[in-house]
């Protein structure tokens, strides 16, 4: 029986996908790739039609919405001899879209090292077992390989999570692994030169907030092509992943709750609409400084319903929306608060009066915007 | 898609073969794939007679457009005054633009036609006829800041393209054309290519209502076209059409007869009516990114591939190559465009760009990157760090590169420049002397007669686009708030050589001084970041009397909305509060100061909370506004912002450590819409007078704001003045010196009546009569020094020490 778990690997939630995919991909790989970019594209992009494999009928699902042509920009990066940096605010599926791509060239999407601001060059090039360093001393027995250490010796993507939460000299020790594609590990002298095998490179993801904390030096920045990763600017696909997202965490969470598509549809909306500093009717609004991402509405919306579920009697209620949003937007500055409230006074009070309905409800809530 | 394209079946609903009497030749504005084409099949069929879309009434500038003095980009400016009414009530002047570049297939047909003594002509209708077969806001009617001649539209606009976009995985309509029709067709036969236009065009013609293209013209137009072309054909016997790719199935059809012409009946305008004059373009106006849409956009970068195109054919080598030896030139000039402002392109940068480019063209099934891989290489690899305003650079550089920089030139057989024409014509209406060379000066009475209006705002423009012509020695000026009152304006002025210099030059922006200076004030905008000085410019298209585009608007509106300075912001309502005020007088009918206020209010209320801890430095300013947004919603259209606005005064007053003098003014604006607010002041004052030495410093300052919103307060009941006495009362005689300014600013508010009633009771409160205190108030200089010996005196007696 198949384990369970909280969140599977890609390779292992769309397995059957990848392995029909590499079936029939006659398309040219590059070395030690497990399917051509025309196949990853497929894989993350989706296909219009399904194909039959082994009897069964496949269908290629789009996984990576809102801008194809970026993800064509990072196969081909990944396929040359720079790396690839996915940057962008959080919640844009950054990490998310670092997992397809591993997953679709190398197979294992968790080849990854965890950027903090505690990484030390160790955790990213190679450490020691301690009891056979004392015993053995310095062979390759004794060596643990980093995630980093193993993509070049496999020939494997790794990928590097929050690299700027790394402190700057730490980054640093990345230059020459990407310059010279070697890894040199000096305590096993001779054989301490490791190089890396094709198919390797490196995939890392940035959040824009983090900014400044630890730049990047510039001399790490010329090994990588950069790639900004936007919040999906179509409503209504902004609308459809919150119902995907919250429906398939409430089945997680056991929540049997229908999600309601009108509320989703609203939710999407205000989220985009502040995001954008543009109502759909042209209205010019502020925008909040706080992360106005898709992720984060999906997060007010499950919120939401988590607490219907568990404590009202009468379903959800937009006032209890409304208190989830004042809470999400309202963290940073207090100036936000003002711009929310200057939301549901302009663009939310003229859908009340024009659209009515549920816009209604939510510009009546808006006394808990506190 | 593709499959569909590349089928032939097309030719059994528009025939295509060489032995036809007509031909018809689908285009698209300034497509070098057409232009390409277009030249194998006029080498191939050898017309007798040339005929392309344009508006009849440019026939006689075919020549100056074709002549070898003439290079490209230049235009055609039309223009129709419906002074007849023949559109509509409003009387209206109606102008636009046909631009030419070396890429359009309708100027390579034409200049093919001269080089052989082929017979040509345009065939649509005259310009006038046009518009006034045009429903509003259709077609030639849609409103635009500078509109073109062109129905590029029909081929990108619609649900039908949406879907197509959608389907092909393509960002833009721009994307899929390049995709299908620019970079494959290069490697196709000319009947392919022709075989994939007429069926896109088929495709899009069918799902186009009917009543579409009879409201925006389109059906009168292909109507006329069509007996243009039946009457060619009787005397000659190799009709080459040149048309929008979108007319060919529509042209076709009437001239075989299976559908009927609408009969159009043309109007015999003269000239002062309608015209057309040659005039030069640049590649920046011809691209449709800069808002004049005729054709295809980036033209800069298109122009790169027409030249390729050419000198390859002209040389017998093969075109395959084409795109990539541009894209890599255009590459290099993008990396050395960058090098040049400080971003270090390294060739690493430049061979990953090539990589990626190819890369791209390969996974996306093209046999030739194109502008887009461009694009998409640039910004991978040569935008280091966050795609931000800041980190654009490259792709800035690559999009002036794609747009091209030159500006044509027109042969000398040209006629005059439109705009000086209309400077000439202007003058002349208003009888201005341009024809000496000494200076003039005029006496302009604008609020009385409205002809000196008119004139005031023809100086107005002329200076505004620094032509150097008009200079106002007198007369109000509404900008920087001098001299208000003055009901009439002094201006001297002087045609020389640089000022018609001047004019030629804002040609470019458009053929009227009034049309140069909409656009002209719609790009100066785009340079603007701070509300204040957004509303400034404003202020000065209000003098001009022109009205402001729609992205003028846009990009006011947006200034507004990320402009962070509250009192920039300030400044700007103030300007459109003002502007509001004077409009009846400047006779100014739009509204949009209004809707710009009511932004700068809003975005006003919304920043106010921050304004309580303000530096005394700018105490006085965040007063002002203030005041100004209380008396917006208590005397104007905002009323309905009240509540918003006292909700925000009132979080002001719960903030801590408030800058006194803007926590006193704003608890009197808020006394002024609620008595109970007295308390609240009375409490503030008690907390200033029983606090530090600091603190009842503060007092003083707090009272010269309040006394700026609320001076009534004192005037009602002695509970202030008692206040007042206190605190003054409680300062030692060195600290009294030091806020007594501040004491003398806070009541220098009251009017002479009020200081008046104020020290009557002043007076009372010391048991001292009023008017024996006012008429012992001087003491005379002979007396004092006796008054002081006097004292000495009885201290002396006394044995009391002064």
């Amino acid at each position: 029986m198949e384990q369970k778990y909280i969140k599977p690997p890609v390779e292992v939630r769309y397995r059957a996908e990848l392995e029909a995919l590499a079936a029939v991909d006659t398309g040219r790989k590059p070395e030690n790739w497990k399917l051509s970019p025309k196949a990853v594209r497929a894989f993350i992009l989706g296909l219009s039609k399904p194909f039959n494999y082994n009897g069964q009928k496949i269908e290629i699902h789009k996984k990576f919405f809102g801008n194809d042509a970026l993800v064509e920009r990072c196969i081909i990066t990944l396929a040359g001899s720079r790396g690839l940096m996915l940057i962008g605010e959080p919640g844009t599926a950054k990490t998310m879209l670092s997992e397809l791509l591993s997953a679709a060239i190398s197979g294992t999407s968790t080849n990854t090292v965890q950027g903090t601001a505690g990484t030390t060059e160790d955790m990213i090039k190679y450490s020691w077992n301690y009891a056979l360093l004392l015993a053995k001393g310095p062979v390759k027995e004794a060596l643990v390989p980093s995630p980093l250490y193993v993509g070049m010796t496999k020939g494997i993507i790794t990928r590097f999570e929050e690299i700027t939460r790394t402190p700057a000299e730490i980054q640093d020790s990345l230059i020459s692994v990407m310059s010279d594609k070697v890894l040199n590990v000096p305590e096993l002298e001779e054989d301490g030169l490791v190089f890396a095998k094709p198919g390797f490179n490196i995939i890392g993801t940035a959040n824009i907030r983090d900014k400044g904390v630890n730049e990047m030096s510039s001399a790490l920045k010329r090994r990588f092509n950069f790639e900004t990763v936007e919040p999906v600017k179509d409503v209504r696909l902004e609308k459809q992943i919150i119902l995907n997202e919250v429906e398939q965490s409430a089945a997680e969470g056991k929540i049997e709750m229908p999600v309601d598509t009108d509320v989703a549809e609203l939710l999407a909306t205000t989220y985009h609409e502040l995001r954008e500093g543009i109502s759909d009717s042209g209205m010019k609004i502020e925008k909040p400084a706080a992360v106005m991402s898709t992720a984060e509405a999906v997060s007010v919306y499950y919120q939401t319903l988590s607490n219907a579920w568990y404590y009202e009697e009468d379903g959800m209620s937009i006032a209890e929306l409304t208190k989830n949003l004042n809470n999400a937007v309202c963290k940073d500055t207090k100036d936000d608060l003002e711009k929310l409230k200057a939301y549901f006074n302009t663009v939310v009070k003229f859908k009340s009066e024009k659209v009515g309905g549920l816009w209604k409800k939510f510009y009546e809530a808006r006394k808990y915007l506190k | 898609m593709e499959e569909i394209l590349r089928s032939k079946e097309i030719f059994k609903i528009i025939p295509f073969d060489y032995n036809l009497p007509v031909l018809f030749f689908p285009v698209r504005h300034h497509s070098p794939a057409c232009s390409y084409h277009l030249q194998k099949v006029m080498e191939e069929y050898k017309p007798d007679c040339i005929l392309v879309e344009g508006p009849q009434n440019a026939n006689k500038l075919i020549s100056v457009l074709t002549d070898e003095g003439t290079v490209p980009p230049v235009a055609f400016y039309y223009y129709y005054k419906d002074s007849e009414k023949h559109i509509s009530e409003d009387a209206d002047d109606y102008k636009c633009y046909y631009p030419f570049l070396s890429t359009s297939p309708e100027y390579n047909a034409l200049v093919y036609a001269r080089k052989n003594n082929i017979d040509c002509a345009f065939i649509d209708l005259p310009y006038g006829e046009i518009l006034i077969n045009t429903a509003a806001g259709k077609g030639l009617r849609r409103k635009s800041e500078v509109p073109g001649y062109s129905d590029d539209y029909y081929l990108s606009e619609g649900k039908y393209f949406a879907a197509l976009c959608e389907k092909t995985g393509m960002r833009s309509f721009e994307e899929f054309w390049e995709s299908f029709f620019e970079t494959d067709a290069l490697y196709i036969s000319t009947e392919e290519f022709i075989a994939r236009m007429y069926t896109y065009c088929y495709l899009l013609r069918e799902n186009t209502p009917k009543e579409d293209m009879l409201s925006d013209g389109c059906i009168v137009r292909e109507s006329h076209m069509s007996e243009c072309i039946k009457n060619a054909m009787k005397t000659h016997s190799r009709v080459l059409v040149v048309t929008g790719g979108f007319h060919s199935y529509g042209l076709y059809n009437l001239v075989r007869g299976s559908e009927n012409p609408i009969k159009v009946k043309l109007h015999n305008f003269s000239d002062k009516v309608q015209d057309v004059y040659p005039m030069c373009y640049s590649y920046e106006s011809a691209d449709a990114l800069n808002g004049y849409a005729s054709g295809m956009q980036n033209p800069g970068f298109y122009n790169a591939v027409w030249t390729e195109i050419k000198n390859k054919t002209e040389a017998g080598e093969s075109i395959d190559n084409t795109y990539d030896n541009v894209i890599m030139d255009t590459l290099l000039k993008c990396g050395k465009g960058c090098s040049k402002s400080g971003l270090l392109i390294t060739m690493s940068d430049i061979s990953s760009a090539v990589t990626m480019y190819r890369g791209l063209a390969a996974v996306r099934d093209k046999k030739s990157a194109g502008l887009y891989e461009l694009y998409d290489a640039v910004q991978s690899c040569f935008v280091k760090g966050e795609l931000s305003a800041s980190s654009r650079l490259p792709l800035e550089i690559l999009n002036k590169i794609a747009a091209g920089s030159g500006i044509g030139k027109l042969s000398d057989r040209a006629d005059k420049v439109p705009i000086i024409k209309d400077f000439e014509d202007t003058a002349q209406k208003f009888r201005l002397k341009i024809n000496t060379v000494i200076e003039q000066k005029i006496e302009l009475d604008i609020f009385s007669k409205p002809s000196h209006m008119e004139i005031s705002r023809l100086f107005y423009r002329l200076s505004f686009l620094e032509t150097g012509f008009a200079k106002r020695i007198k007369g109000a000026d509404i900008i920087n708030n001098t001299d208000r009152s003055r009901i009439r304006e002094i201006w001297s002025y002087k045609r020389n050589a640089e000022s018609d210099a001047s004019l030629i030059d804002a040609s470019l922006y458009g053929a009227t001084i009034e049309e140069a200076c909409t656009v002209c004030a719609a790009r100066r905008l785009s340079d603007v970041q701070r509300a204040e000085e957004a509303a400034k410019l404003y202020v000065e298209s209000f003098l001009m009397g022109i009205d402001i585009t729609e992205s003028f608007a846009e990009k006011m509106q947006d200034i507004i909305i990320d402009d962070g300075d509250f009192f920039s912001i300030g400044k700007a309502a103030y300007y459109f509060n003002m502007l509001r005020s004077l409009k009846r007088l400047y006779g100014v009918k739009n509204n949009n100061e209004e809707f710009f206020l009511i932004k700068c209010f809003d975005k006003a209320v919304t920043m106010l909370a921050s304004m309580i801890n303000v530096s005394d430095d700018y105490a006085d300013e965040c007063i002002k506004i203030c005041r100004l947004l209380y008396s917006l919603v208590t005397n104007t259209f905002l009323s309905d912002r009240y509540i918003v606005l006292m909700d925000a005064f009132r979080r002001m007053t719960k903030a801590s450590d408030p800058q006194p003098a803007v926590y006193g003014a704003v608890l009197g604006l808020l006394y002024g819409s609620d008595g109970k607010y007295k308390d609240n002041i009375s409490s503030a004052l008690n907390g200033y007078l029983m606090g530090t030495k600091e603190m009842q410093k503060q007092g003083a300052v707090f009272l010269r704001g309040l006394f700026s919103t609320a001076r009534d307060i004192v005037l009602v009941g002695n509970e202030f003045i008692n206040i007042t006495d206190r605190l003054i009362k409680e300062l030692s005689m060195e600290d009294f010196m030091e806020v007594l300014p501040e004491l003398r600013l806070a009541f220098s508010y009251f009017t002479p009546y009020e200081t008046d009633s104020i020290s009557k009771r002043a007076a009372e409160l010391y048991g001292t009569d009023y008017f024996e205190m006012l008429q012992n108030v001087n003491i005379y200089s002979r007396i004092y020094p006796m008054g002081i010996e006097l004292e000495k005196e009885i201290c002396n007696e006394t044995g009391v020490s002064l």
